[in-house]
């Protein structure tokens, strides 16, 4: 089969030729679109990336000047930034949104369910700026504490190696970004879970497996969509402006303690780019930064959504 | 009665200990949100208590007036012009798309358009922000001139719109989806051309799922701050008198206030979390009693 007849949907008559050609414009705007973002971003980051070259993303320095040609621009603690807390925020979420799908599916009595659905429901659609506002203002303080106890008892495991004074740090934006993948993280699980066949279920328990033995067997069945809602989860985080860039602190600053304030890509433009029209790279330097987060997301995305794919193909092939 | 297996009993007690555990995790999970919806409506419904309902919703904020701390309106009505613009120019392109990947769902260019839509709607949200600040922002700063101008409502919606389209889409193509084969027979058989089947009888067949789609893009579009942060140009005190012109947001203003030093901006600031959370939650509502009616 050509690649024609793979990619066209087959027409018998003239009347889907028409109903084909009126919608026509929808694959060819989704590709303009994607093609232009892509493009924007990376016109935009010309500027920066011609001057520095690949430095603008292994360098840590932010030197605005007057005068262009001292002005250095380097996003590696902001890159650094993104993924570290993003990686946080996975292994916050994980053991939450597997007990979460789990109990959803086999714990909470079927009155129940309706209402902890909602809550779900309710936690995914919750603005994250709302996740911002009380994690500044709540969450911030909670994790000074912890993160100050844990340091003063264990502080020579590296992750706890130092103080905070304010709680805006790497580990406050990693348990906040948790807390706030949850739910999608959750979502993808429970409908996984719930997707396992009987026969599965009855072969378990007619071993004499106890529930939560039954239960391990059944997580294992649907690891891969364990895997790949992580992985959502996790571009999800990477994502996230607005809440990230309250609770972080905003320094350009590379450090694996928790305690010590950071920075994300996201939080650096959002942080930045008022600044950024008054100096002749500043601008360029954030769209490098938009083209990194990109370029992560796009590879960590793909992977995620490839996995679920392949997974949903499996199960209808064995159906 | 107590098995003689120690085996067996060492077994039940890992079963009670680890379903605790998991019961425990699972409660841990929610206990974020109930504090969260617990502190938004004690610490909103304080700070609107301050100036009266009406007052808080319509009138422009004075955060640094002890005695009338105002409100929010002309951020309400930023926020009331940016749905409705973004589901205006949105939802009909969506719906549009949501059709093109439901009906050609076995060739590979509608599966190729779904998998690019999934991928949109993980799409960094501040990026789509940048997208529409270059786009559209910029070449009208150039036209006007000065840094500052160019700002406006109507690039605030656009890039809302680009990012509830790729979901509202996929929802509509599920929804679509789920309409019975019979019907589209029986509309083809009365002599309706593709386009009326699709259009008059399997969109108003899908009517629900459809709006569900919608509601829930819509509540994801007001919720959003970071695609406003390049495009909408901020601006709380003075209402909005176009869609042309620079505005603010609810989200928006919530994020500046909560940054500033004074508390009278931080009241202000959760007091306005109250009214996008009861917006938004009101809407995801809403919509849950659609899809249960749906299933009756």
């Amino acid at each position: 089969m050509g690649l024609r007849e793979r990619l066209l949907p087959r027409l018998r008559s003239r009347d889907d030729r028409v109903f084909f050609l009126v919608h026509l414009p929808v694959p060819v705007i989704v590709f303009m679109l994607l093609a232009s973002m892509l493009a924007v971003i990376l016109y935009m980051s010309l500027p920066i990336l011609e001057r520095e070259g690949l430095r603008v993303f292994t360098s840590n320095v932010w030197r605005p000047s007057d005068d262009p040609a001292r002005e250095e621009y380097g996003l590696l603690a902001a890159i650094y930034g993104t993924v570290y807390t993003s990686v946080i925020a996975v292994l916050v979420a994980a053991p939450l949104a597997v007990s979460l799908a789990v109990a959803i599916e086999e714990l909470v009595p079927r009155r129940l369910r309706g209402a902890v659905e909602v809550l779900v429901d309710l936690m995914a659609a919750t603005p994250t700026i709302v996740y911002g506002v009380w994690g500044l203002t709540y969450l911030a303080p909670l994790m000074k504490t912890v993160l100050n106890t844990l340091h003063e008892h264990l502080g020579w495991i590296p992750f706890f190696s130092k103080p905070t004074l304010t709680g805006l740090s790497y580990g406050t934006a990693g348990v906040l970004l948790g807390i706030m993948v949850v739910p999608y993280a959750a979502a993808v699980i429970r409908e996984a879970y719930s997707m396992i066949p009987w026969h599965l279920r009855e072969a378990v328990y007619s071993v004499g497996a106890t529930r939560l033995e039954a239960i391990r067997v059944l997580l294992g069945s649907v690891r891969p969509s364990i895997v790949a809602a992580l992985v959502l989860a996790m571009g999800r985080a990477m994502g996230e402006t607005v809440a990230v860039s309250l609770v972080i602190g905003n320094s350009l600053n590379i450090d694996v303690a928790l305690g010590s304030p950071g920075t994300t890509v996201s939080s650096l433009i959002a942080s930045k780019f008022k600044a950024a029209a008054y100096y002749e790279y500043m601008m360029s330097a954030l769209f490098a930064g938009g083209l990194a987060l990109f370029l992560i997301g796009l590879a960590v995305n793909t992977l995620g959504i490839l996995y679920i794919r392949r997974w949903e193909e499996e199960m209808h092939g064995a159906a | 009665m107590e098995p003689r297996d120690p085996s067996l009993r060492r077994r039940r007690l890992l079963d009670r200990l680890g379903l605790a555990v998991l019961a425990g995790l699972a409660g841990a999970a929610l206990l974020p949100l109930l504090h969260i919806l617990y502190t938004v409506a004690v610490n909103g419904a304080a700070a609107i208590a301050r100036s009266g309902l009406v007052e808080f919703l319509t009138a422009p904020p004075r955060p640094l007036d002890p005695e009338n701390p105002g409100g929010i309106g002309p951020a309400l009505l930023g926020s009331l012009w940016l749905i409705a613009l973004s589901a205006a120019i949105g939802v009909p392109l969506a719906v549009f798309a949501g059709v093109f990947i439901a009906e050609f769902r076995r060739a590979g260019l509608s599966r190729l358009v779904l998998l690019l839509s999934l991928l949109l709607v993980e799409f960094p949200t501040i990026l789509v922000g940048l997208y529409v600040y270059t786009v559209y922002v910029l070449p009208r700063q150039r036209a006007t001139g000065g840094v500052g101008e160019g700002y406006s409502l109507l690039a605030g919606a656009l890039a809302l719109a680009l990012v509830m389209m790729p979901y509202v889409a996929v929802q509509v193509s599920e929804a679509l989806r789920g309409v019975p084969r019979e019907l589209r027979e029986a509309a083809f058989s009365l002599g309706a051309s593709r386009l009326k089947t699709v259009y008059r009888v399997l969109l108003g067949v899908a009517r629900r799922g459809i709006l569900v789609g919608v509601l829930i893009g819509l509540a994801k579009a007001a919720g959003e701050t970071a695609p406003l942060l390049f495009t909408i140009g901020g601006g709380f005190e003075a209402y909005p008198r176009s869609p042309l012109q620079h505005g603010g947001a609810v989200p928006l203003l919530i994020y500046e206030y909560i940054q500033q030093a004074q508390p009278g901006y931080h009241q202000l600031a959760w007091g306005a979390s109250l009214v996008l959370l009861a917006l938004v939650s009101g809407i995801m509502l809403a919509s849950r009693l659609l899809v249960r009616r749906v299933r009756l």
